[in-house]
């Protein structure tokens, strides 16, 4: 599969090698103003006013970089090149996410899955800021997935290392918010969903503070860009009883649900399509692989996925706002932007999705007292390894 | 080609980094593919980030932007000395290190997601 999808990207290539609209009239071209000899202003400039001159620069600043490394000949192979490595990374967090917290073989189909999805694929081709912001987002959240891991039987080193781990998911966020302005409101969702898992488990103050001070830095670079540098953003220069006209039409959150609807069916063929597939390791995963259960016979719900399902829910919340108060007309945002949205949270959904299907540790370890941690680790991988053979 | 190559140095950076931060990926091909996706996005993000702020200060010339990524991955170098103390003389390799220890997942006997180990590197 994984031949296959290089395949596709690199036909795309071959016939659009700058990439598809977005990509020349926005991130590349903005590239080639950062890259260019004290030309960097223009990048930002209000007279791009069609091309959104208010979006972060983080991937236009990444391939302005590699074209002053090769002498600024603005070869159309290296926003190419990255936009390859882009979805590489997410391939490769989302199988190593997954078979690191949940088994190989749920990783590994999970990297299937991903790989099954046309638009997901199609989109490297495009060389848009989608993939590099669907990495940042599936990173940070298997981050906090390790963050949150169990640490009932942990050694104070294996707490800071979860703590670590949230600091490191703070830093995917905010790098998030360089990308795209969809990343700020990844970085509202993320916070609000570990704010509430700290309220409803009451456990997770640490990670908190470690998301925090992870966030902080980059959080603050990319709100100096927008207050300081970016051109102003139309979406928030309307009124709010403007806003709430939009909201109170239901015309609008019947188109919405409409297309979003017929974007979902598009994803890709019956047979290979990424959220039949998905449902169905969750279905088998989730009901086959757990080893124990709830007196009520009910799988017991993963704590380390729930700061995951309230963030990817909000976001996709998020978006339905967006558009329903979007300034611009709805069906030209729905029709240019909603297979995009999708393409940007289908690596997190689907982490999110299958961190359910537990094939967590229920039964105690049995440790001799003054055994090491080494051997704590062993016997987790045997049980892991029992468990797997159960299947 | 050359400016491809270039970005072999951030995500080198990403990968030494992401080491030193010791983060409990166990061991096997899945950790390796975790942090090699780890590496590139770190490496992708924080060299973006240094670029900006390399223009808005108007430094951004390739030697200055080398020698920046160079002092990152540096930097991450010592970090990763730092979190794994190279084999002090009182083990004889056969037994964990004091630093092993405190991080049981990650020891020096599977050499995968550790080729960037203090072990190898020093």
């Amino acid at each position: 599969m994984a031949c296959l999808a290089c395949a596709i990207a690199a036909n795309a290539y071959s016939a659009a090698p700058h990439g598809r609209w977005d990509a020349w009239a926005i991130w590349n071209l903005r590239a080639k103003y950062i890259a260019g000899d004290h030309t960097w202003s223009n990048a930002v400039s209000p007279l791009l006013a069609q091309t959104h001159p208010e979006y972060p620069l983080g991937t236009s600043s990444l391939i302005a970089r590699t074209w002053v490394y090769g002498g600024r000949d603005f070869d159309p192979s290296v926003p190419a090149g990255i936009a390859g490595l882009y979805a590489l990374a997410t391939l490769l967090v989302v199988i190593g996410g997954l078979g690191v917290t949940r088994g190989p073989t749920i990783g590994l189909l999970a990297g299937c899955i991903l790989l099954s999805a046309q638009s997901w694929v199609g989109e490297v081709g495009a060389q848009y800021a989608d993939i590099p912001l669907g990495l940042y987002f599936v990173s940070a959240l298997t981050l906090l997935a390790l963050a949150f891991a169990d640490e009932s039987d942990a050694t104070a080193n294996a707490r800071h290392a979860n703590t670590r781990a949230a600091i490191q998911a703070g830093v995917f966020a905010a790098f998030a918010a360089f990308t795209k302005n969809e990343g700020l409101a990844f970085v509202a969702a993320l916070l609000f969903a570990i704010v509430l898992a700290v309220l409803l488990t009451s456990a997770g103050r640490r990670q908190l503070r470690g998301f925090a001070l992870g966030l902080a830095p980059g959080l603050v670079l990319a709100l100096l860009f927008k207050v300081f540098i970016a051109a102003h953003d139309p979406e928030v220069s309307q009124s709010v009883g403007a806003m709430l006209s939009k909201m109170g039409t239901f015309s609008r959150w019947g188109s919405i649900l409409s297309v979003l609807g017929a974007r979902l069916l598009t994803l890709g063929e019956w047979y290979a399509h990424p959220v039949v597939l998905a449902a169905a390791v969750w279905f088998v995963f989730r009901r086959a692989a757990t080893p124990a259960r709830n007196e009520d016979g009910k799988a017991p719900f993963p704590k380390q996925a729930l700061p995951l399902w309230i963030a990817s829910s909000l976001m996709m919340a998020m978006y339905f706002g967006a558009y329903l108060i979007t300034p611009a007309d709805l069906k030209w945002q729905l029709d240019t932007s909603m297979d995009r949205l999708l393409v940007q949270m289908l690596p997190a959904v689907l982490v999110s999705l299958l961190l359910a299907t537990a094939m967590e540790q229920t039964e105690p370890l049995e440790l001799p007292a003054a055994a090491d941690a080494n051997a704590r680790n062993t016997s987790t991988r045997k049980f892991r390894k029992k468990a797997e053979s159960k299947l | 080609m050359i400016a491809l190559a270039s970005l072999l140095l951030p995500i080198a950076a990403g990968w030494v980094w992401c080491s030193a931060l010791r983060l409990r990926f166990g061991k096997g091909l899945m950790a390796l593919a975790l942090q090699a996706g780890l590496a590139i996005a770190l490496g992708f993000g924080v060299s973006s980030a240094l670029f900006f702020l390399l223009n808005l200060a108007g430094l951004a010339n390739v030697g200055l932007v080398a020698l920046c990524e160079m002092a990152w991955l540096t930097g991450g170098v010592f970090a990763l000395r730092r979190s794994f103390p190279a084999k002090d003389a009182t083990n004889d390799g056969t037994t964990n290190t004091a630093a092993q220890e405190s991080s049981p997942e990650r020891t020096w006997k599977w050499t995968g997601v550790h080729m960037a180990s203090p072990r190898l590197l020093f």
